[in-house]
């Protein structure tokens, strides 16, 4: 085969890949809705963790979440000394965790964030709590963007992997 | 019996292109473990990981695989790569361990033929991972005109990592754990969805460097920038100058980064930025931001970086290399940071080791206002890498905060 033919061919190859790539794209349309992600519970030794990221926080991403008292609620008999730490330089001007009632405030100082893990709630575990064990309730958390406004989001909790 | 005969055939062929390939090439590879430790709570964390190199034609192959302790199979990925003259492809494949799903995939295509490489990165984004399934291609042109570098990159629905954009990671969402690719699938319903065009030029103002940045998106314009990267004058050899000009459609932003060029082995580095008047038109003092002092021994480098302004910017961990960087870029790019530490001591050292290896040592310590101890010391990170032999060499990592150990690490390279 001479080598211009095998240049037409590779060219061809090649048109024919991007453009099979770009048909196919509309089967494939990932979601851009503001969503606040729950992690699974991660349990070492007998200390739990649940990871709370964000994703899609429209101008300039997330910088501050309100949880009012009774937002979140978990069982006592399998979860106590609950706090929340901040993370990716949020700070955490208030917090409240008893009697199986939480609720905490996190504010970033400076930025927002677009995507990624920005708090953890750490507990003691007693037997093999799961997320299920926690109800995070949609309508007591409120976020807000760098720009100060308020973040309409969804509440995910079915994915163990996001992309960011 | 013409079944028989065929796959007869069929095996005897495989015989003879298997002991040829067998005969022509060799295997080798590299097979690690790691495994993390909390001394709170114990082991915690487990990497394997084995590459798998085919020199026929310049294959390689390679698999890698993360547990967490108790008993979870974060992912698995797999790695291929092959050259041929001018012609390369790499491919990525990650898929969820438990639950078991398909979560990324990326190929790149390369070619280099006279003096412009090409390259067509083509990527697709699981169902199981929260922003997917999304999929799509982009083809990257770079080339030289006269004294000028040129690249071109063309979207259909992906963006690929360059100094503006960060790719693409997928995140465990329960963990944190990321792995990190070029090629980001965004998903949209249109076929082609950006255009940019970087042009830079180096021997700019005695020797630096000036880099042109034009970005348009598929409805509209996203950002122009231009950036200068050690520019000098030529009575001013100890000073040089970064400095960054960005454009957006509601915002525009000057950074200056002035250096003091102490000789060939050390260099003082100024992080500053025009403050604004009230009306947002002008320029109403300039704030220093941080400093960063590197000095270069031998085999030795001495870093200080200090920041003075803790909202501002933010000190890089030391996977995205301790840089000070502005705490809005840092979120942007989705960089790990540390809020809190106002000051860096570094010293690395490093060289080459017994048996053909090489080893290295990195001590890090952070300084943090809010600490009590000494000097307003916080935390000590710590790396070694120490070759034991021709193929194995260990790795440690440690880290040491006022309360003790925080983190310690180690690990095993075996080279086969």
């Amino acid at each position: 085969m001479s080598a211009k033919r095998q240049w037409a061919l590779v060219c061809v190859a090649v048109v024919a890949l991007v453009a099979a790539l770009v048909g196919c794209t509309h089967l494939f349309t990932g979601s851009r809705v503001p969503t606040l992600l729950l992690g699974e519970v991660t349990i070492t030794a007998d200390r739990g963790q649940i990871l709370l990221s964000a994703k899609n926080m429209p101008d300039g991403g997330l910088a501050s979440v309100a949880v009012t008292l009774g937002g979140i609620i978990y069982d006592v008999a399998k979860i106590d000394n609950v706090s929340v730490e901040g993370l990716s330089g949020f700070e955490v001007p208030a917090q409240q965790f008893a009697g199986g009632n939480g609720g905490f405030v996190l504010v970033h100082p400076s930025a927002g964030l677009p995507a990624g893990a920005f708090a953890k709630i750490t507990f003691d575990a007693t037997g093999d709590p799961t997320l299920a064990d926690f109800a995070f309730s949609k309508g007591d958390i409120s976020l807000a963007d760098d720009s100060y406004h308020a973040v309409s989001f969804q509440l995910q909790d079915e994915y163990a992997y996001y992309a960011k | 019996m013409m079944r028989r005969r065929t796959s007869l055939a069929a095996l005897a062929i495989t015989a003879v292109v298997g002991l040829t390939v067998y005969a022509a090439g060799t295997l080798s590879g590299q097979s690690w473990c790691g495994v993390t430790l909390d001394p709170s709570v114990g082991f915690t964390c487990l990497d394997l990981g084995v590459d798998v190199s085919y020199t026929l034609g310049g294959v390689a192959l390679g698999t890698d695989s993360l547990f967490l302790v108790p008993g979870l199979w974060v992912w698995q990925g797999f790695t291929a790569s092959g050259y041929l003259g001018g012609f390369g492809i790499d491919g990525s494949l990650l898929l969820g361990g438990s639950p078991a799903a398909f979560l990324f995939a990326e190929a790149i295509a390369s070619l280099s033929l006279s003096g412009i490489d090409f390259a067509l990165h083509a990527a697709q984004l699981g169902a199981a991972v929260h922003g997917g399934p999304a999929n799509g291609a982009a083809i990257r042109l770079a080339g030289s005109l006269g004294a000028c570098d040129v690249v071109s990159t063309t979207e259909f629905g992906v963006q690929i990592e360059d100094e503006d954009f960060g790719g693409i990671s997928i995140v465990h969402a329960a963990t944190g754990r990321a792995r990190h690719y070029l090629s980001d699938p965004r998903g949209a319903n249109e076929g082609f969805t950006g255009q940019k065009v970087r042009v830079s030029h180096t021997g700019f103002c005695h020797g630096g460097e000036a880099t042109a940045t034009a970005y348009l998106r598929c409805g509209a314009f996203e950002y122009a920038s231009l950036r200068l990267e050690d520019l000098s004058l030529a009575n001013l050899a100890w000073l040089a100058v970064d400095a960054e000009f960005m454009l957006k459609v509601q915002s525009k932003s000057v950074i200056v980064s002035p250096k003091l060029v102490l000789g060939d082995s050390a260099c003082l580095q100024l992080y500053a930025g025009p403050v604004p008047t009230a009306s947002g038109t002008g320029v109403d003092s300039v704030r220093i931001y941080g400093l960063e002092l590197t000095c270069e021994i031998g085999r030795v480098t001495l870093r200080d970086v200090t920041r003075f302004e803790p909202h501002e910017v933010g000190l890089t961990t030391e996977p995205y290399g301790s840089r000070l960087l502005l705490v809005r870029e840092i979120l942007a790019k989705g960089l790990d940071y540390y809020p809190d530490y106002w000051q860096l001591l570094s010293v690395s050292y490093g060289g080459e080791g017994c048996c053909d290896g090489t080893y290295g040592l990195l001590v890090n310590s952070y300084f943090d206002t809010a600490s009590t101890t000494l000097f307003d010391w916080a935390m000590l990170h710590a790396e070694a890498t120490v070759p034991l032999g021709d193929s194995i060499s260990l790795g440690l990592g440690l880290e040491i905060g006022p309360v003790g150990v925080i983190h310690l690490q180690c690990s095993c390279t075996m080279e086969w």
